[in-house]
């Protein structure tokens, strides 16, 4: 089994939770989504980002809209839309599930050792 | 030195070098190719306004243009184009259901497409090999063959070009060799489009080749082409058979053949060959090079070739024209000195005492033939060589007569001997025969029913014996044709004893069934 491969999913699975909670209080653009992730090794490759970020747009979770930037090509801001944040609301439950079982699992494997 | 192109990405301009450009673009074109979802678009022009994002921070002042360098640290900051994809998209829920069901039920389970990668014409018979999982060398032979069963191949091909959908995305290509669709596959091939493309990309827009489908003038040109190519390797396999089948009969004395007699007018035998090989084995070489430039127009100089071979396949049938011209011209010498030394005889006997009785005719063995007590020995004397014809033709004389006209002639492969070791004019000696035996003992007449030849001047001479026999109308003969070997008649005769009358110069048996 590929370690890297594993440790991918894992990021990956997390990352449409991660940018609905970095989208809840301020809106941002795709560049400052990017650097936030990127800060906290969520991100390794931007690739990723792009075609999720349509995905959340499409499901309606996320809306945009276009700002002109003084050194660069026009910005995207995306905003959390309301289904978006009862989506997270929900996210945000079963990540607190799930973190408390792997906390309690790993914890127990640990002393168990 | 490099070239540099402007190119515009999100509404700026760069200039960027070419190389680096084929880069850039090659990646983006990976990419939407390992993209499967809706929105591929908007993704793709996300992507580009973040290109530029970076290329503007990130752009040397000095020089204000994209290297290289930069494109690959584009590639480095937004990865791989597998990167791209979701991989949890099959398992998600909601909106992307149609993908989830769509990719379920192909997995693992080839679906029939034909497939633009290998194809000749239009892919159909690769597509046939990937779906039955098949070497598609196996499917061509088949359907070649299928050509001559009816031409059942030429309906069925269209037919099914027309049924079968072409392989178009990466996915369809994955399903068409059954391996599931899933993120390292995907990867796989799109890595092996961009090995593909890469080879094209330095002349021609990547997007085209795709776009541009086979056009009504190159399928006619292809089956022209492959046509030319089967019937050309047909020809020279022929070619090389008879190459070899000539080589063969070269010991073997072949009367109709030209080749023993070129040996006769001097010249080696493989002259003969060779360029009889040479006029039959160089059209079907042009035939094969035109239809291998119909369909690689890579090929060069076939023209010249051609041109080339046309000339030496002249010289062949100049040679042999010439060869044959000689032959001919030998013959006409040889056939003037048979001729002329032909000696001819003619022996007239009348029947003129059998007038009212039947005449009965026998054929038999020459009585030479057999020595005194040597019945058991095989070492004869005398063979019996030619045949003996036998003319029956109606009289007005009131009686019956025959005539037995006898020519003594040299046989073709003396006169050539005599012809080339002593000259026609210091040849003094003719030719000769025995006597033919016939024996008249009142009205029963013996012919032998063969000329017989000393064996030892077997091969020498060329001896023909003709009997006419006249008759009036009317007049019956027996005719014993029981020994006939060698025997040739002009008339119809049964076998066995039958009694004949000539009626209307046609000679009819009167007690046959």
């Amino acid at each position: 089994m590929n370690i890297e491969n594993t440790k991918a999913q894992m990021r990956k699975g997390i990352l449409e939770f991660c940018i609905l909670s970095l989208l809840k209080d301020k809106d941002c653009y795709t560049s400052e989504i990017l650097d936030m992730l990127k800060d906290v090794k969520l991100l390794v490759v931007e690739g990723t980002i792009y075609p999720l970020l349509t995905r959340l747009k499409n499901d309606d979770l996320l809306s945009y809209r276009w700002e002109e930037s003084t050194s660069g090509p026009p910005r995207k801001y995306y905003k959390l839309t309301d289904q978006g944040e009862s989506f997270l609301k929900e996210l945000a439950l079963t990540w607190n599930e799930l973190s408390n079982a792997v906390k309690l699992i790993t914890e127990k494997q640990l002393n168990d050792e | 030195m490099n070239k540099t192109v402007t190119i515009n990405i999100a509404g700026l301009f760069f200039h960027i070098d070419e190389d680096a450009y084929v880069k850039l673009s090659d990646y983006l074109d990976a990419i939407k190719n390992s993209l499967n979802t809706e929105g591929k678009e908007e993704i793709i022009s996300d992507i580009e306004s973040r290109i530029a994002e970076i290329f503007s921070e990130k752009i040397d002042p000095k020089t204000g243009v994209i290297s290289m360098i930069d494109v690959e640290n584009i590639i480095q900051i937004m990865g791989q184009p597998e990167d791209y994809r979701l991989d949890d998209e099959n398992e998600s829920q909601g909106e992307s259901n149609q993908y989830k069901k769509e990719d379920n039920y192909t997995q693992r389970q080839r679906k029939l497409f034909r497939d633009p990668e290998k194809r000749v014409l239009g892919g159909v018979l690769s597509g046939l090999a990937n779906y039955f999982g098949i070497d598609v060398v196996w499917i061509r032979v088949l359907f070649i063959l299928l050509i001559f069963v009816y031409g059942s191949s030429i309906i069925i091909y269209p037919i099914l070009w027309i049924i079968i959908p072409k392989a178009k995305t990466v996915a369809d290509i994955l399903e068409m060799k059954g391996e599931p669709v899933n993120i390292s596959n995907i990867e796989k091939q799109v890595r092996e489009n961009i090995d593909q493309l890469g080879n094209n990309i330095k002349n021609i827009d990547t997007n085209k080749i795709k776009a541009v489908g086979v056009t009504a003038g190159e399928v006619i040109k292809k089956i022209i082409g492959i046509t030319c190519m089967f019937f050309g390797i047909l020809g020279m396999i022929g070619s090389f058979i008879m190459l070899f089948v000539l080589n063969g009969f070269t010991n073997a004395n072949f009367n109709n053949f030209p080749l023993h007699e070129i040996v006769n007018i001097g010249y080696p035998v493989w002259y003969g060959i060779a360029a009889i090989f040479t006029s039959g084995f160089i059209p079907f070489l042009i035939i094969f090079l035109v239809g291998l430039k119909c369909l690689y127009k890579n090929i060069k100089y076939v023209g010249l070739i051609s041109i080339l071979l046309g000339f030496i396949w002249a010289i062949a049938i100049i040679f042999f024209t010439v060869i044959m011209i000689e032959i001919e011209s030998k013959n006409d010498l040889i056939r003037k000195y048979i001729d002329d030394t032909t000696k001819v005889t003619v022996v007239k006997k009348s029947l003129d005492h059998v007038a009212n009785d039947t005449l009965n005719i026998d054929f038999i063995r020459d009585p030479r033939f057999y020595g005194i007590n040597d019945s058991l020995s095989n070492d004869k004397i005398f063979i019996e060589k030619d045949e003996v014809e036998i003319e029956i033709k109606s009289t007005t004389n009131t009686n019956a007569y025959f005539e037995i006209i006898t020519e003594a002639s040299y046989s073709k492969s003396s006169s050539i001997e005599i012809n080339n070791n002593y000259g026609k004019t210091s040849f003094t000696e003719t030719p000769t025969m025995l006597e033919y035996y016939s024996k008249i003992n009142n009205n029963n007449i013996e012919f032998a029913n063969a000329i017989l030849t000393e064996k030892n001047n077997m091969d020498k001479y060329d001896n023909s014996v003709k009997i006419i026999l006249y008759l009036p109308y009317n007049k019956i003969i027996r005719i014993n044709s029981d020994n006939q070997r060698y025997f040739e008649y002009q008339h119809q005769i049964n076998s066995g004893l039958h009694y004949y009358k000539l009626i209307d110069d046609k000679l009819e048996c009167t007690n046959c069934n």
